[in-house]
């Protein structure tokens, strides 16, 4: 399968909730490519689309969930791994990134979907602050208990209220 | 039979009032050891492992790997040590019958190493401990090991 | 056998079991085990954040100390991640070199795993055989990177040592010492009455629930579940290779189920795989650089006018080693995210250790090849300097009252 068949069935899957995509693509030689596809949604379509993305094919959550901190917002991002099908080399990367404002820092967990997830909402939970609805497990995962609750290591101190 | 001759020699010094000067003397060659981790990479920890292997074969100097540390000599400590594990480490120091010795494996036990900017330290140990040797390197060699192992028992001669 | 009382097991943090701290809390029922919680965290250093006070030659060095074991994959993913940013090309022979590498890797882990394993359920020979046997390949890592555990060999775009031909003889003879030994090894690892016994049917991972818990490595292609890196995504040089396959439990004729026994087969075909790829690199090895040439200065101020996001994916021997490295015109990325293969295998152990005996848990524990400096990789701070602190004691009255609640209820 090539690279745009590809991302022309996640655009067509997704639809609206699409905000924005951008596709890189390396070429090895006798077709072998590897593809990274960055995706950014709605939080409310969130949940939608990582239902989307598993009814296409084997879905695993590749890497611990990043995020880009600005002044308003927060923008968790997903690192999805895809392979639609059993041949070599076709895994592809979908990068998926959630706006979540300062001000209402709440999303859904998708620990229904993938169930592998959980440590890595658990620790977006105590290192970020951000609150995962309807989570199973709301323990703190790394940090001691003693840690004071409201003051979350990994913030960079961009958003006003922080630093305060 | 020199660990069954020493525990009599053990002094509790918090509870009894009977107090003997230990003879360190009897504490010589055959030492037993108890392996710690407190936040290391395990490069340091499969390294004691490596000099206890037929290659290296430390057994043969009587240095032996035991399960608790009350019944060790030695207490290897490697990794420097973070803050969810001070308490822990402390705790095994407390167990290790005397008299005891200290070796740091590694450099970042001594110096906190590559991690000494990291706010998750409580180390390095030597802040919370008496430490009597310490091997550096990262991790060190096994016969670095040994050669540490050695000192320790020419400090035991001199005590 | 199971009985009405229930009571909790503590097991670790500090136990001879486990040569890394990790805490378990079991509820036992009789002799059963019938539930679960796991406690990480003890061997946190906050790697995540020094590494953004670093440069990115440093990050290098920095991310080997990760994990002694993975001690070339956890940088492999970082450079990989920077290439991807940077759009940087590495040459052909670089390519080679790093598979050899971490395919060296692979087998002396594997080796480890199996003395580790066959420590677990008391069968002390083996351990020694397989460690000893070990040594052979450290001492081909130490003639080929001047290391025998942290190797030094990566920079971005390309590796620091060449492979010269005094070291190509070093590494048939590894070759052919291994082959010698591998039938011998893989018949007393494999065939024996007493391990079988002590691996089979336990610590069941079943295909969907290795799918639904993310399961990396060996212990997914133990469950069947074909999911490898190096033939999923295209890495080094592993694309080359027209017959390279995951392995699974099936190429020794066994339907797998996802027990021990399984995970142990995968890992002792992986060594006869790792060595056949290296003797396929070595027969291969393309003439030409093994950089781009470039100093590290001259690499840092070019990744200094970079801004994106970039990933790298490689095959640990435990499994998916992942980086995610964001960039922003500065002299330290403004994010490196690390995954180790036990972060994504943590969460496996719960349904294996359910409805075991409480004998079986070091070697269930075992079997997923637990790495949990890397999994702790993440970093706390604390804003002030109060502290709280529980005694052991406290804690274990905590966690008798818990479960007292709970068995009550």
């Amino acid at each position: 399968m090539d690279a745009q068949s590809i991302v022309t069935i996640i655009q067509e899957k997704l639809g609206s909730h699409l905000q924005a995509s951008r596709l890189k693509v390396k070429n090895y030689h006798a077709g072998i490519i590897r593809l990274h596809l960055w995706i950014s949604i709605d939080r409310e379509a969130f949940h939608f689309t990582v239902n989307t993305l598993k009814s296409l094919g084997r879905l695993h959550l590749s890497t611990a969930m990043a995020y880009k901190e600005y002044e308003d917002r927060i923008e968790l991002i997903y690192p999805f791994a895809l392979k639609m099908d059993d041949a070599h080399y076709s895994e592809f990367m979908i990068i998926a990134s959630v706006d979540i404002p300062h001000n209402d820092l709440t999303i859904r967990t998708i620990t229904d979907i993938v169930p592998g997830a959980l440590f890595m909402e658990r620790e977006v939970m105590e290192m970020l602050g951000i609150v995962i609805e309807d989570i199973p497990d709301s323990r703190r995962l790394f940090t001691p208990s003693s840690l004071q609750d409201g003051y979350f290591p990994l913030r960079n101190g961009k958003n006003k209220e922080d630093s305060k | 039979m020199v660990y069954y001759y020493r525990c009599y020699n053990v002094i509790d010094n918090n509870r009894g009032t009977y107090v003997k000067k230990i003879n360190y003397k009897h504490l010589k060659r055959s030492l037993w050891a108890y392996h710690m981790n407190t936040g290391s990479c395990n490069a340091c920890d499969i390294e004691i492992l490596a000099t206890l292997m037929p290659r290296y074969d430390a057994e043969r100097f009587g240095i032996k790997l035991v399960g608790s540390p009350r019944h060790a000599d030695v207490l290897l400590v490697t990794g420097t040590v973070t803050e969810k594990i001070k308490d822990k480490i402390l705790q095994v120091y407390q167990q290790v019958p005397k008299p005891k010795l200290v070796m740091i494996i590694g450099s970042c036990g001594a110096t906190k190493g590559v991690f000494h900017e990291s706010y998750a330290m409580a180390g390095p140990l030597d802040t919370l401990l008496p430490v009597d040797v310490y091997v550096p390197g990262c991790p060190p060699r096994p016969e670095a090991i040994i050669y540490g192992v050695a000192k320790a028992w020419e400090k035991l001669e001199e005590l | 056998m199971k009985s009405d009382i229930v009571y909790p097991l503590n097991i670790g943090p500090v136990h001879p079991a486990f040569k890394e701290p990790i805490k378990f809390t079991f509820r036992i029922e009789g002799e059963q085990v019938a539930g679960v919680d796991i406690d990480f965290g003890y061997t946190h250093r906050g790697i995540e954040k020094i590494a953004l006070e670093r440069n990115y030659i440093q990050i290098i060095y920095l991310l080997e100390r990760v994990c002694g074991i993975c001690s070339f994959s956890h940088p492999l993913a970082y450079c990989l991640a920077i290439e991807d940013v940077a759009e940087i090309q590495v040459p052909d022979r670089a390519r080679y070199i790093r598979t050899i590498i971490g395919e060296l890797e692979r087998l002396h882990s594997h080796l480890l795993w199996t003395g580790i394993a066959a420590h677990e359920i008391g069968f002390d020979t083996l351990f020694m055989y397989t460690w000893n046997i070990r040594e052979k390949v450290l001492d081909c890592l130490e003639e080929f990177t001047g290391n025998r555990i942290n190797y030094g060999m990566l920079t971005i775009g390309g590796v620091r040592r060449d492979i010269t031909p005094e070291n190509s003889e070093t590494i048939t003879r590894m070759l052919e010492y291994y082959m010698e030994l591998y039938d011998r090894a893989s018949e007393i690892l494999l065939d024996d009455l007493t391990l079988r016994a002590r691996t089979e049917g336990i610590g069941i991972l079943s295909r969907e629930q290795a799918e639904m818990f993310c399961a990396v490595g060996p212990t997914a292609r133990g469950s069947g579940l074909l999911k490898d890196v190096r033939i999923d995504y295209p890495v080094n040089a592993y694309y080359d290779i027209p017959w390279l396959n995951p392995i699974s439990p099936r190429d020794i004729g066994k339907e797998p189920i996802g027990d021990v026994y399984d995970r142990m087969a995968v890992r002792v075909l992986e060594i006869k795989q790792s060595l056949n790829v290296i003797q396929f690199c070595m027969e291969n090895l393309p003439e030409g650089d093994i950089n781009s040439g470039e100093g590290a200065v001259k690499i840092i101020n070019k990744l200094k006018k970079l801004e994106g996001e970039g990933i790298g994916r490689y095959e640990a021997p435990r499994g998916e080693v992942c980086h995610y490295v964001i960039l922003d015109n500065q002299e330290h990325p403004i994010q490196l995210k690390v995954k180790a293969p036990t972060y994504s295998n943590g969460f496996t152990w719960i349904p294996m250790l359910t409805n075991i005996e409480i004998a079986d848990i070091p070697i269930v524990i075992a079997s997923i090849d637990p790495c949990v400096a890397c999994a702790d990789r993440m970093t706390f701070i604390r804003k002030d300097g109060a502290k709280e602190r529980y005694s052991w004691d406290y804690l274990h009255q905590k966690s008798i009252q818990k479960y007292k609640r709970s068995a009550n209820q």
